[in-house]
Formats: C-alpha cells, sequence, structure tokens
C-alpha cells in the first residue's frame, strides 16, 4: 500500500466490509467523519481509492480506512452511520463514477446532471469540453447531439 | 382573481441561484406550507471550477496559487493547509520564524473573514451600516497584506519549507498598530449589535441545531462550537506553533444563529490575542529550509552562485518531487475543519489534491436548520453558517 506520511492509522479494509468496520469505529467514539473522498490509480485493476477519515472527539484520535473498487463495483453506502456521508457520497460519483450500494438519492452534485463523463478520473483530459447552449429538445443541447468528443492536443501531463 | 389552495398542500420556491442572500449562487429549493419551511433542498454546483483537477496538472508550487481561490475570505487557511500537507510528504519542518509568521497571517485572514461574515449578515438583518464598518476594518488587513506580498487578497505569501520573504519592519508595525486600534472598533459594533432587540429578535432561537445533530452532519468551525461541542482544529490536533500560544476555545451552548454570532465575534478577540503573542514572541532566524531540492535559494544567492541559479531553474520549471505517498492536513479556518489530502506517486506533479471544505458538510446540515422557520428566518439561518460557495463547490 502507498506510504501514509502522516502518522494517521490507515487500514484497507473489504468493500462488503466498509459498514461493519465505520459502525463499530463510530460506536467506538470516533463519531466524526472528517472526510470522504476518493482517489484515482489507472495502471491498477481495482483502480479507485475511497477514503473515510474518522475523528474521536474525546481524544483527538484519527483513524483512517480505505476501500479499493474496481470499475463498475459499489461500494455500500455509509450514510446509514454518518447522515453527513450523503454529499460526499454524491460527490464521489459525480467525479469518479464510483456508485454507493443503498444511498437514498445518488445523483451527480457539482457537474450539470446530464453530464457526461467523470471528471476527476485520472485518463479524463483537462479542458477540450464542447461547450454548448441551448434549451432541451432544441439544437445545441447536449442531450441532442453526440457524447463528449475530446479533441487530438488536449492538455495532457 | 384569489387562490386559496387546500390546507396542508404545500408549494416549491425557488430561491437563488441569483438571489442577494444566498452569499453567491447557492440554489435553495423551499418546500413551503404558508409562510413556514417544511423542508429545504440546497442545489449545490454553480461555482464549480475543478480546481482539485487542475491542481493535478501543475508542480507541488504551482497549485498553492489555486488553493486562495477555493475559499477566498481566508484564502491563508488554504495556502497553509495545503503545504502543510507537501512539507508532511518531504517530511520537512520549515523554521521557526516561517512557522510563527505563518500562524499570525492566518489569524489576521480570520479577523478579515469574521469581519466580512458579521457585515454581511448584517445586512441580510437589514443593518445595513455594518457592512461599511466592517470593511474599513478588513481595509486595513488587506493593505497590510499589499505591504507584505504585494497583493491584497490572494497573497500565496507561502512556500513549501517556508515563506517566499521575511516580514518587513513596516508591516509588523502596522500590524501591532492595527490591533490596537480594533478593540475600540469591535466594542462600537457591539454597542450596535450585540443587545440591539431587532437583531435578536432575528437571530436568537432562529436555525437552533443541537451538538449532536451537528456531530452527525460533519458540521465544524463556529457552527459546531455554537452547540457545545468545543472541537477545534488548533488545539484537537494542533499544527505550527498553536500549542505554544494562549487563546481560549471559545463555545456556545444554545446552538442558535444568534449562538453563533457570540462565538465569532468572541473569536476575533481571541485572534487578536495570538497575533499580540506572536509580534512579542517572534524569533529571529531563518524564513526557510536550506535544501536545494525543495526549498527555494536565497534571492541574493542567485545572482552570485551559479549551483543556487540552478536549483532556483529547476525548481521553477520541474519543480520539488517528494517520495510517493499520502499525507493529510488540517488547519482550523474560519469556518471549520480545512483540510487537504494529497497523493504523489513520485512525479514532479501531484496524483490528487483533495480539499476538505468546511462550507461543505456545514451547508449540508443546512435543512436542519431552516425546516420549520419562516421564509424570512432561513435567511439569518443561512447567514449564520458562514459558507463561501466558492469552498462548497470548488
Amino acid at each position: 500500500m502507498i506510504r501514509v506520511a502522516d502518522a494517521i492509522p490507515t487500514s484497507l479494509v473489504a468493500r462488503s466490509e466498509i459498514l461493519a468496520t465505520v459502525t463499530r469505529l463510530r460506536e467506538d467514539g470516533y463519531t466524526l467523519l472528517v472526510d470522504l473522498f476518493a482517489y484515482d490509480t489507472p495502471e491498477r485493476s481495482d483502480r479507485f481509492d475511497v477514503v473515510y477519515l474518522l475523528h474521536r472527539l474525546a481524544d483527538g484520535a484519527r483513524v483512517r480506512v480505505k476501500v479499493h473498487a474496481a470499475e463498475g463495483e459499489d461500494v455500500p453506502t455509509v450514510t446509514g452511520v454518518f447522515p453527513a456521508a450523503d454529499w460526499y457520497e454524491r460527490e464521489v460519483y459525480d467525479l469518479y463514477g464510483v456508485a454507493f450500494d443503498g444511498h437514498p438519492d445518488l445523483r451527480r452534485i457539482l457537474m450539470p446532471d446530464d453530464w457526461m463523463s467523470y471528471p476527476l478520473r485520472r485518463d479524463h483530459p483537462l479542458g477540450g469540453e464542447v461547450v454548448e447552449y441551448g434549451l432541451p429538445g432544441e439544437p445545441g443541447h447536449r442531450d441532442t447531439i453526440a457524447p463528449l468528443e475530446f479533441p487530438e492536443g488536449t492538455v495532457r501531463s | 382573481m384569489t387562490t386559496t389552495l387546500p390546507p396542508h398542500e404545500t408549494m416549491l420556491l425557488n430561491m437563488g441561484p441569483q438571489h442577494p442572500s444566498t452569499h453567491g449562487v447557492l440554489r435553495l429549493m423551499l418546500e413551503l406550507d404558508g409562510e413556514v419551511v417544511v423542508a429545504a433542498r440546497p442545489d449545490i454546483g454553480f461555482l464549480h471550477t475543478g480546481i482539485e483537477k487542475s491542481c493535478e496538472y501543475r508542480t507541488f508550487h504551482q497549485a498553492i496559487t489555486l488553493t486562495d481561490r477555493i475559499d477566498y475570505l481566508s484564502p491563508y487557511s488554504n495556502n497553509l493547509a495545503y503545504v502543510d500537507a507537501v512539507e508532511k510528504l518531504f517530511g520537512v519542518t520549515p523554521p521557526p520564524r516561517a512557522r510563527w509568521l505563518r500562524v499570525l497571517l492566518a489569524e489576521l485572514h480570520r479577523i478579515g473573514s469574521h469581519l466580512v461574515w458579521l457585515g454581511t449578515t448584517s445586512i441580510d438583518l437589514a443593518a445595513s451600516s455594518m457592512l461599511i464598518y466592517t470593511f474599513r476594518e478588513r481595509e486595513e488587513i488587506l493593505a497590510l497584506m499589499e505591504e507584505l506580498s504585494g497583493v491584497r487578497m490572494m497573497t500565496s505569501f507561502i512556500r513549501i519549507g517556508g515563506l517566499p520573504a521575511d516580514a518587513t519592519t513596516k508591516f509588523l508595525e502596522g500590524t501591532a498598530s492595527f490591533l490596537e486600534r480594533l478593540p475600540a472598533h469591535l466594542a462600537e459594533y457591539d454597542d450596535l449589535l450585540r443587545e440591539n432587540p431587532i437583531f435578536k429578535g432575528r437571530m436568537v432561537g432562529i436555525g437552533r441545531i443541537s451538538g449532536d445533530d451537528a456531530v452527525a452532519w460533519s458540521m465544524t468551525g463556529p457552527s459546531l462550537r455554537a452547540s457545545g461541542v468545543g472541537y477545534d482544529v488548533r488545539r484537537a490536533i494542533p499544527y505550527e506553533i498553536y500549542p505554544e500560544l494562549e487563546f481560549d476555545v471559545i463555545t456556545e451552548t444554545a446552538g442558535d444563529s444568534y449562538a453563533r454570532y457570540l462565538v465569532r465575534r468572541r473569536e476575533i478577540d481571541q485572534s487578536i490575542r495570538i497575533c499580540r503573542q506572536v509580534l512579542e514572541r517572534l524569533p529571529d532566524g531563518p524564513i526557510r529550509i536550506d535544501d536545494p531540492l525543495i526549498a527555494y535559494p536565497k534571492r541574493e544567492l542567485i545572482h552570485t552562485s551559479m549551483e543556487s541559479l540552478i536549483h532556483h531553474y529547476k525548481l521553477a520549471t520541474e519543480g520539488p518531487i517528494p517520495p510517493p505517498g499520502e499525507a493529510y492536513a488540517a488547519v482550523e479556518s474560519p469556518r471549520g475543519e480545512y483540510g487537504v489530502h494529497v497523493v504523489a506517486n513520485g512525479t514532479n506533479l501531484p496524483q490528487r489534491v483533495r480539499f476538505r471544505a468546511p462550507s461543505f458538510a456545514n451547508l449540508q446540515a443546512l435543512p436542519l436548520l431552516v425546516r420549520g422557520h419562516m421564509v424570512a428566518d432561513c435567511i439569518a439561518a443561512l447567514a449564520s453558517i458562514d459558507f463561501v460557495l466558492g469552498e462548497v463547490d470548488r
């Protein structure tokens, strides 16, 4: 696993166990879900890391739990344990396309509802989106044209 | 012609995204029973600029300037959290003088941010003169920043391993004199607002949230402390030199809009206290670490030493390269826990820069705050959680 440079205890759990893990941690006093986000390592077959950062208010202890997910694999939602996970999971879904099984309202949150791609994936280019204006049903609106294509020469690292 | 609605039929009211009291581009869908809010659904994303994505195409140094634009009312908190995370990846600690000055700048920005909040919130409650007063004082902070860095708002006055330059005498003296004058102005604000019956009528009992609910919805910062939970990153997970400083973590128990006002107002006093301690105890010494692979060499060396010139060139073009790994650093921004998680993959560009924005979580709890209130009180509750849309949407 990747080197952790910040002294926060980090563990990797199986996708099926994440709900049980965070439930146990919550009962152990880790009541504040500080952050829930994802990152992408396309070189790996289970490319997505979903990261949960929990905080215990009593003594300031922190713990980080990670889950790996491959393309198309769902992660169980933790909204039942931490209501705040609602928007965080929507954000991960919006930007990476990782779906959360059992989420009450899994919609895009930052990108437009009709956006066709997952922009924070590492293989998604920066810039080059076709910007179209128009009302739904009219020419120029995105639902009447082909999915986004990225022209040659798009900025890449 | 008049239309009468059958009893208990609700209507949907769309507030924003272009509404002056939504403090940016927030769209709020209100379900109303008469004038009472039954449910509220915030709709965000109108200010999404993809800063996290852009950071992946910048060197670790270049990304600093992007972080300013996230929480534009308190840019220094963003700078600090990002640079702290990158310094953890390198395993370096900046010299003492830089760490003290960083705290001074962060606290000055906290005062500035709370002043803007006080002014804009008062304007929402029709106390329109407050904005003029608070901006008058904030202007002095911006002028100090200009003296220090040449830039008023987006200073980016930080580098990996320290600061770009030492603080000038004029800046330090100006800060000391500003801190002398500020308390008198704060007393004027108190005269205007604290016991003002209209202000209290609009704030007391409005937007109440319990401590347990606030924690469950991941609220942090003044909004959480107003509900009786004394969680402050500066004390809970200390960073920079906060363990050496004396200050109180302000809490209130009521959990309403007025309690959040009191917390922020009293936090300004604590920030003044911290700034004074920094000015008194500021140590001498270098302001950047001496590591040519991470921190820029001294300006005068670039003109005299060939090695320094090469190092400067390499850092400016290729940038510093941290060893692979990930690190999270958090600071207490004026709005709560502002955290940055950086993942490095051994190249000169970050693989992932994640900004944990306090406003994002705080805003999510808004439906709890406004349920059962009148539409007009919704404005006060909205203003009292002090969100910045630039930070919600990133």
